[in-house]
């Protein structure tokens, strides 16, 4: 396991649903540490945990059972938009971003417990990359790999189908994608996971807007549609190219925040810390 | 439009100069998404710069081998000149020098190349001339149609430093330089110039056919008459009144008959190369009435022109190519 794939910690906001016992203070009652309220025997038939005190001070005389939170494991999702934009290479390759960022969080999620799944798209869900929510490193691992040399083809309206490969209860998402498509389609996408707790992962690369040459001639062709367009670089234009990618990070941040959430930019390679302090910052 | 192209087919490549529209043959960079990039006038500009260039450079290559020409045209215009027939003698007295000997020491000039030397001057001198050569001797010679191609004509003077034939056909002579004049438009001045050194008896026939032809053509006569010396002049008068007819002094009585053709006509005895020289001057000063004639302006090859175009836009092109920077 390398620097960029280590595990870090994250917790939900709003208290988990789910099940099976975990590691998310959650909903459910059963076992736990954290005393939620006293219930009868009838309707919690465990004698082990009968408060006599409770039950004596009980003006109805039923034996009154002490119930504790119990925590409850989650499923966590990588989905994540495989367009052919990805494929960029600048200072990091994103697929490579995007291959440790699933080692990462798998790696974090199997710590927990939780059950980690993969959802790529691109035009369509990509149905041969589906890993559905489970605990097999293995698989996850071997999706990595294929991940780094996948051919990835354009169009990110896959994206938005996502949400029926997600479970009906409430999950975590990491949205993981460049996001280089109109705004209106990020809204439909975030209306259709409005449901799960979305943790949107913006993969930009600082050769993008940051490293470009100060002079001279340069064509730039687009990953997706193929168009190419000839720029006469020059301090000027460069300036001008970041203000649009701030400005572009900007209107990324209202419309998440619209959403509920907050963005993480992730422009110079995958680091465990980084998705680690989002989570601190959060929970703070 | 007179373009020409030794090779059209070639010309089916100019489809190639919409090829810059599709690729301008710069690296291309991956780039996420062109759509956030601003749209900057100056790189579009540039880019139509290089398109233009492209396209301007492939039709000039493509242009230059279907080998482009302008083809040869024929521009009227309206100069000072005229239609000059030379009627040269070519009988054996005129390789003798004016004092009638044959030249043997150097700086000695014959009647046939002094009279060569001052024509070819007055050809120079001449500019929108056209220009005829006839010759005679026993036979009429026809050595050069009416043109005006200066290079043909000193060519063709040049060629009558051959050496010289039998006699003196006069009246023949004569009518073949009018009949240059045939199926020409009368336009200018139409000169005959007949150099010579003798003269010969005209029969009545040839003569009554003479006074015919000088009338429909409308034709003025210069005769420069190089005069040997010692020989009977134009305007002598023979002392002796039985030597005044045809046979003795045909010189006298051609000079005679021509004046009797109401034409213009002029006569100079020449008996020095600088009299002849004046003789040339007159006419050069006399006849320049205006005159209406066509120019050639040959066939020019342009692909030379188009290569050089090609090669000024390929030059920009790669200014702009070492300009293209890489990350």
């Amino acid at each position: 396991m390398t620097a960029n794939t280590q595990p870090f910690q994250y917790r939900l906001p709003r208290p988990a649903v789910g099940v099976f016992p975990g590691a998310h203070p959650g909903q459910m009652v059963g076992n736990g540490q954290l005393f939620k309220r006293h219930d009868t025997l009838i309707a919690r038939p465990d004698p082990r945990r009968i408060d006599l005190r409770a039950s004596l001070l009980d003006p109805f005389g039923h034996y009154q059972v002490g119930v504790q939170q119990q925590h409850s494991a989650i499923d966590v999702y990588l989905l994540a938009d495989l367009s052919a934009s990805m494929r960029f290479v600048g200072n990091n390759d994103k697929r490579r971003v995007m291959a440790d960022m699933l080692l990462s969080i798998a790696a974090s999620a199997l710590e927990y417990g939780d059950n980690i799944g993969f959802i790529a798209a691109n035009q369509h869900v990509l149905t041969d990359g589906y890993l559905p929510a489970g605990k097999h490193l293995g698989r996850i691992q071997a999706t990595a790999k294929r991940l780094e040399t996948l051919d990835l083809q354009p169009g990110s309206a896959g994206l938005q189908q996502a949400q029926r490969y997600l479970p009906k209860h409430r999950a975590l998402v990491f949205l993981a994608s460049d996001f280089h498509f109109p705004l209106p389609q990020l809204q439909a996408i975030l209306q259709n996971l409005r449901r799960h707790d979305v943790i949107p992962l913006v993969l930009w690369d600082l050769a993008e807007y940051g490293r470009l040459p100060d002079w001279g001639l340069f064509q730039v062709q687009d990953l997706e549609t193929g168009k190419r367009r000839t720029l006469w670089l020059r301090p000027g234009l460069k300036r001008k190219i970041e203000q649009a990618f701030a400005q572009r990070r900007v209107q990324l941040q209202q419309q998440f925040r619209a959403s509920g959430c907050e963005p993480l930019f992730i422009d110079n390679g995958y680091r465990a810390e980084q998705l680690g302090q989002y989570f601190l910052r959060r929970a703070g | 439009m007179n373009l020409g192209f030794e090779y059209p087919w070639v010309l089916l490549g100019l489809g190639l100069c919409l090829l810059p529209i599709w690729r301008i043959g710069a690296v291309a960079n991956p780039y996420p998404w062109l759509a956030i990039l601003p749209i900057d006038p100056l790189s579009l500009a540039i880019s139509a710069l290089i398109r233009l260039l492209g396209g301007l450079a492939i039709g000039g290559l493509i242009l230059g081998l279907a080998g482009a020409y302008l083809q040869e045209q024929q521009v009227e215009r309206i100069g000072h000149g005229a239609h000059i027939v030379m009627l040269l003698d070519r009988s054996n007295s005129m390789d003798n020098t004016f004092a009638g000997k044959t030249p043997e020491t150097q700086g000695e000039e014959s009647k046939a190349s002094a009279a060569r030397r001052l024509l070819n001057q007055f050809v120079d001198q001449r500019a929108h001339d056209l220009i005829g050569i006839a010759a005679y001797s026993t036979s009429p010679l026809f050595v050069l149609p009416l043109t005006e191609n200066k290079a043909a004509i000193h060519a063709a003077i040049d060629a009558t430093a051959l050496p010289a034939l039998a006699y003196t056909n006069v009246s023949k002579g004569l009518s073949m330089a009018l009949e240059f004049f045939d199926s020409r438009p009368v336009t200018g001045s139409r000169i005959v110039l007949l150099v010579s050194d003798g003269a010969a008896v005209i029969d009545p026939d040839s003569e009554a056919a003479l006074r015919e032809l000088f009338k429909q053509r409308q034709v003025s006569l210069y005769w420069v008459f190089l005069r040997t010396a010692n020989s009977p002049g134009l305007f002598e008068m023979p002392d002796d009144p039985r030597d005044d007819n045809a046979q003795a002094m045909p010189e006298r009585y051609l000079h005679l008959f021509f004046n009797s053709l109401h034409i213009p006509y002029q006569a100079y005895e020449a008996e020095t190369p600088g009299a002849l020289q004046q003789a040339i001057d007159d006419i050069n000063r006399l006849e320049n009435r205006p005159l209406h004639y066509v120019e050639r302006i040959p066939k020019q090859d342009l692909s030379t022109r188009c290569y050089a175009w090609a090669a000024a836009m390929l030059l920009g092109l790669l200014g702009l190519k070492l300009c293209e920077t890489r990350p």
